[in-house]
């Protein structure tokens, strides 16, 4: 009984807010000894866990069941969704979504459980997609339907900047691009007769270049610190253009082709890339220009009659070459796009013709057959001069030193650059060559002394610009240019054995030589490599 | 007007309402208020990653002659990607197409135009045309070994008066189909 009285004591002091001391000083003036009122209190705090547990037990029973019925009830629907009239089945949808987000809400604002919150509002946000596609179900709405992608990418992203949540915000920009891979291909003629956007309305689409637009602008203002994002919209925002020029293009009867489109849309791409320092809209940018090129000029020589397209990779080589120029009196942020393009695409191209494959492609080139003039196509002819022009004034231009933060093209540097320009102009001059000879016993071509010679020349040629490019990182104290020109030689030998030695050699004296030459080229680089880079930290 | 972050919220959440509701509506009024036409159909049978299994088949009207676009019109004959309308006359049972292929829908009540895009102008005499009607979706796995050939199949279709279809079912020899 006293026992009783003290416990219920204990409890009343404790349910006023009491202090363990407070109730203990209380208890003791009452009369209680020490040791009572501590068995007192540990069966009040045994009592008090006992009731959390229920609590909690409670919690976790309601929570499983709550599991168990939202289970039970996506069965149901999922096994009856045949049956289901369209009516109910948008209500699911809809029921579905809204509670995504009404929960995820709730956690934000209640709860202030964030991370919760954020995916619950990407799992709404993908309910919101998945049912644009479930409605197109229902009404059988074309399989090619990127408009669908476009409805999400709208839904995603304005949920994503009214609800501060970067994770819808990322959603979208993943449905935007798969929106956009579809369609560029098209124009591409040998890989599809069929549009992805033929039922698409241009309207539709300029809304779409709208708000992948406004979308990267606004990111700029609400989000800090997302530039990947920030850019990968304003990339979004120029394929969307490309393709709504496309699409007005032909509901007004085809007035221009689709390669000044990629041209325009390019020189906006690069617009933007300079006005908000966007690199992937500055690539994106360059590389279309390299594209309407190859594009245009096959036009161009098709209309000529001109079957030989060495002409196109003369201009694909000065285009390189020109962004290489172009790259040094850039910025920090820029310069590397503009070189790395600019090195890869000649590195591509010499790569390329060192390789037998490519030396037969130059056989065809250099044809008789081929009619390799290329003066017959006045739009190659004025547009390669342009280039080579344009090239040479650079070149003049990068000799003088500009603003420290601005590198100037070395002298070394400038005498390879124009040493490849000469190059690759002196192909278009070649004479008929036969390079390679078909051996119809052994089904394969063989290479003539001519066609040794020229492989011989590209693989030296190509090595020299690969080493070359090695030192200009060193010089430049650019460990990017190092490590890419290092993997890039390293790949070329790897090829070389595979596409040229093989033949000539027994495959085990093949195999062991192979190995044992890798070794010692792989030691030297990497020691060359450590080298230079140590010597770069040294001197930072 | 101030945005606060609640109002910004339902903002967003309503514009997915709206998007979802309008699209189930615009589609839902062709299916109810729409003239109901039935075409003959020609079967393929592919299978769609985001929507489940789904048949793809062409219509007997899928291929027009040249003589179908009249000159005074198509002047240069019809393009690629080019929006016609296509008249529709009823032949017995279903409808095939009529004279001529217009560009704009005269929208008359009499009158049914389904609308179709250009997608092979061709060196033939014939036109190919598409309608965005060309894929019914079913229960995944009916679709597998299906085949239309030596029966009767037609898809039943509403068309409103803007020349948009929206498929209703397929029927295949007389009976709704799968």
């Amino acid at each position: 009984m006293e026992k009783a009285a003290l416990l219920a004591r204990a409890q009343h002091l404790k349910s006023e807010g009491k202090s363990k001391e407070e109730i203990y000083l209380d208890l003791l003036k009452s009369g209680h000894r020490v040791d009572e009122i501590e068995a007192a209190y540990k069966e009040l705090a045994k009592k008090e866990n006992e009731g959390h547990m229920q609590e909690r037990t409670v919690h976790i029973i309601l929570t499983v069941g709550a599991l168990l019925i939202a289970a039970g009830v996506f069965s149901f629907v999922a096994s009856n969704w045949q049956e289901l009239g369209r009516v109910t089945k948008l209500l699911i949808l809809l029921v579905a979504m809204l509670t995504a987000h009404g929960v995820g809400f709730y956690m934000k604002e209640k709860g202030r459980y964030l991370k919760t919150a954020q995916a619950f509002f990407l799992v709404g946000s993908t309910i919101y997609g998945a049912s644009i596609f479930l409605i197109a179900q229902m009404f059988h709405i074309a399989s090619n339907w990127p408009d669908g992608f476009i409805l999400w990418m709208f839904g995603a992203a304005a949920f994503g900047f009214g609800a501060s949540s970067l994770a819808s915000l990322w959603l979208a920009a993943a449905t935007g691009l798969t929106a956009t891979i579809g369609h560029p291909v098209e124009f591409f003629g040998s890989f599809s007769d069929y549009s992805q956007y033929i039922f698409s309305s241009s309207v539709f689409l300029v809304i779409a270049t709208a708000v992948t637009f406004a979308s990267g602008w606004l990111l700029e203002r609400v989000f800090s610190g997302k530039a990947v994002l920030r850019e990968i919209f304003f990339v979004l925002s120029a394929a969307f253009l490309f393709i709504t020029l496309t699409v007005l293009n032909r509901d007004i009867g085809d007035i221009v082709s689709w390669r000044v489109l990629l041209l325009i849309t390019s020189a906006v791409a690069l617009a933007l890339a300079y006005k908000k320092q966007l690199l992937l809209s500055l690539m994106g940018g360059l590389i279309g220009i390299g594209i309407f090129w190859i594009f245009q000029s096959s036009t161009w020589l098709e209309s000529a009659g001109i079957t030989s397209g060495i002409s196109v990779i003369s201009g694909v080589a000065l285009i390189g070459l020109i962004y290489y120029v172009l790259g040094h009196m850039q910025r920090e942020k820029f310069m590397t796009a503009y070189v790395a393009l600019g090195f890869l695409s000649v590195t591509g191209l010499l790569f390329y013709f060192s390789l037998e494959d490519g030396v037969r492609s130059l056989t065809d080139f250099f044809a008789k057959h081929a009619q390799k003039n290329f003066t017959a196509s006045f739009g190659v002819v004025g547009t390669l001069s342009l280039f080579l022009v344009a090239l040479l004034f650079l070149l003049w231009y990068s000799r003088e030193p500009r603003a420290s933060h601005n590198p100037v093209l070395k002298s070394s540097e400038a005498l390879g650059v124009f040493a490849f320009a000469a190059i690759f102009t002196a192909l278009l001059f070649m004479p008929e060559l036969e390079l390679t000879r078909y051996d119809q016993f052994a089904y394969h071509h063989n290479l003539t002394p001519a066609g040794f010679t020229a492989a011989l020349v590209f693989n030296v040629l190509i090595f020299a610009e690969l080493t070359g490019f090695i030192l200009t990182g060193y010089i430049r104290r650019h460990i990017w240019r190092i490590n890419l020109g290092a993997l890039l030689l390293f790949i070329f030998i790897i090829v070389k054995y595979f596409d040229w030695f093989f033949t000539f050699l027994d495959k085990s004296v093949f195999f062991i030589s192979a190995g044992a030459v890798l070794f010692i080229v792989g030691f030297l680089m990497e020691r060359g490599r450590r080298y230079m880079l140590h010597e770069i930290h040294s001197s930072h | 007007m101030k945005f606060t972050p609640h109002i910004k919220f339902l903002l967003a959440v309503t514009l997915q309402v709206v998007i979802l509701v309008g699209l189930f509506v615009s589609k839902s009024l062709t299916s109810l208020t729409g003239t109901e036409v039935l075409l003959k159909i020609q079967p393929v049978d592919p299978r769609d990653p985001l929507r489940g299994d789904y048949v793809t088949y062409q219509y007997e009207i899928s291929r027009l002659p040249r003589s179908s676009f009249p000159a005074l019109l198509f002047p240069k004959g019809p393009a690629y990607g080019e929006q016609v309308f296509v008249p529709l006359v009823k032949a017995g049972d279903y409808w095939t197409a009529g004279y001529p292929v217009l560009q704009e829908s005269p929208r008359k009540k009499e009158a049914v135009y389904l609308k179709a895009r250009v997608v092979d102008t061709g060196e033939s005499d014939f036109v190919r045309l598409e309608y965005g009607l060309e894929q019914y979706f079913i229960p995944e796995g009916a679709g597998q070994r299906v085949s239309f050939f030596n029966r009767e199949a037609f898809a039943k279709i509403r068309v409103d008066k803007f020349g948009t279809g929206v498929i209703q079912e397929l029927l295949v020899d007389g009976k709704k189909w799968p």
